[in-house]
């Protein structure tokens, strides 16, 4: 039984273990990605495009080296180029502009891994292609939403943070992740069941 | 429980980019039908888009965002392979009265077995053994099977001993894309075309 679970959510800002997940709140300076895509999709924003770059390009680098990519720093280009042709695509309504890029991140990831054994690429995400109308305010609930979302995660214990990157982020096995963490596999089902079930939880009240 | 979804596992896999293509083909149809499991989508989206918006940023070669925004003018890419247009090419090879199937062999990867299989109503779609999970996809018409009606959009997820006997409903053809992982093992009349279908 993983006792993390009980609620109230025990308060664990102070406990040292605590992986690298930023409180909300902490990068209020900064614009959320959606307004920058929202401006690249309206009026084609080069300098919004270029914030963009500044934050994220180095981030989603970081990702795709996680993920064992053979070329990070062309792929990492390839996606930021992507977020510029795709921003008419990006529906905050269905997602944070932050989702959004991680979605083109994880395609291209697909992408290069077909293209390394020569196999013709796929046209991969349906909803991606159906744009809806945007409508006002938009910026302001997806701002709110990108907050909301962040401490969801927040809300998790180290514990569960920790298994949930592993598996859902680096895409790892879960005997790895046993191995890694020296758990009995089982643990590290449960533990990950019920961190999804949690977020899962969590972030349907960001509606 | 529902049996007409995918399970959570199966979600994740697609959202953190896990599935292989093929897989990730056929669950895309269920998701073009199903607003629920797109939801569950855009909700692993913006738990992978947290994650990301945490990573520890990995310095970009010098001149990157230089190269990059001189990019942003040139011409799209080339369009990819859809699954529309991969279902138009190939062969159907019968596979019993009524019942035929139609491998897509390049759109899926090295390991796969991507099917599409058109059943005639009240016919059985071939059944097969098969050592990894089988995912099937109704795109038009319906089967049944020992768990259950299976209609438009909806998808089955089995395990490598399954035996469901799914049969495709009276009074319409059955339009079905069954994806699986590793050695297959067809059964009755649909054996005899294994060869040629290169499994």
């Amino acid at each position: 039984m993983d006792v993390a679970f009980a609620w109230p959510i025990p308060d664990r800002s102070s406990s040292p273990r605590r992986p690298r997940v930023s409180a909300p709140g902490a990068e209020d300076t900064e614009r959320p990605a959606a307004a920058q895509i929202l401006a690249i999709a309206q009026r084609g924003d080069r300098s919004a495009f270029t914030l963009l770059f500044v934050r994220f390009a180095p981030k989603v680098k970081a990702f795709l080296i996680r993920r064992g990519a053979r070329a990070p720093e062309e792929l990492t280009q390839e996606v930021m180029l992507s977020v510029w042709r795709k921003a008419a695509y990006f529906d905050p309504v269905r997602g944070t502009g932050e989702a959004w890029i991680f979605a083109i991140a994880r395609n291209a990831l697909i992408d290069s891994i077909r293209r390394q054994r020569g196999h013709p690429l796929v046209e991969m995400d349906p909803a991606a292609n159906a744009p809806e109308p945007v409508r006002g305010d938009v910026e302001l609930e997806a701002a709110e939403e990108a907050r909301r979302v962040r401490a969801a995660v927040t809300a998790l214990s180290p514990e569960q943070i920790e298994v949930v990157k592993l598996s859902f982020f680096d895409d790892r096995p879960h005997p790895e992740i046993a191995a890694r963490l020296g758990l009995p596999l089982g643990t590290v089902k449960s533990r990950l069941r019920l961190a999804m079930r949690r977020l899962r939880t969590l972030l349907d009240d960001v509606r | 429980m529902n049996t007409s979804h995918p399970i959570s596992e199966t979600l994740a896999a697609y959202a953190s980019g896990g599935l292989k293509t093929g897989a990730r083909l056929v669950l895309g149809v269920h998701l073009r039908a199903c607003a629920a499991c797109r939801r569950e989508i855009e909700r692993l989206d913006n738990l992978g888009g947290a994650l990301l918006a945490d990573e520890e940023p990995v310095a970009m070669e010098p001149g990157a965002l230089a190269r990059t925004l001189a990019a942003l003018d040139t011409p799209e890419p080339p369009r990819r392979l859809s699954l529309d247009v991969a279902m138009q090419r190939g062969v159907w090879l019968p596979a019993g009265p009524g019942v035929a199937v139609k491998r897509l062999g390049r759109i899926a990867d090295p390991g796969e077995h991507l099917f599409l299989i058109r059943a005639a109503g009240g016919r059985p779609l071939p059944e097969h053994g098969h050592s990894g999970p089988e995912r099937l996809v109704v795109l038009t018409g319906a089967f049944e099977d020992t768990q259950g009606r299976y209609g438009q959009g909806d998808l089955v997820e089995r395990g490598p001993q399954d035996r469901h006997q799914p049969i495709a409903c009276e009074g319409e053809t059955c339009l079905c894309i069954s994806v699986t992982e590793g050695p297959l093992k067809l059964s009755g009349i649909a054996r005899w075309v294994q060869p040629m279908l290169g499994v």
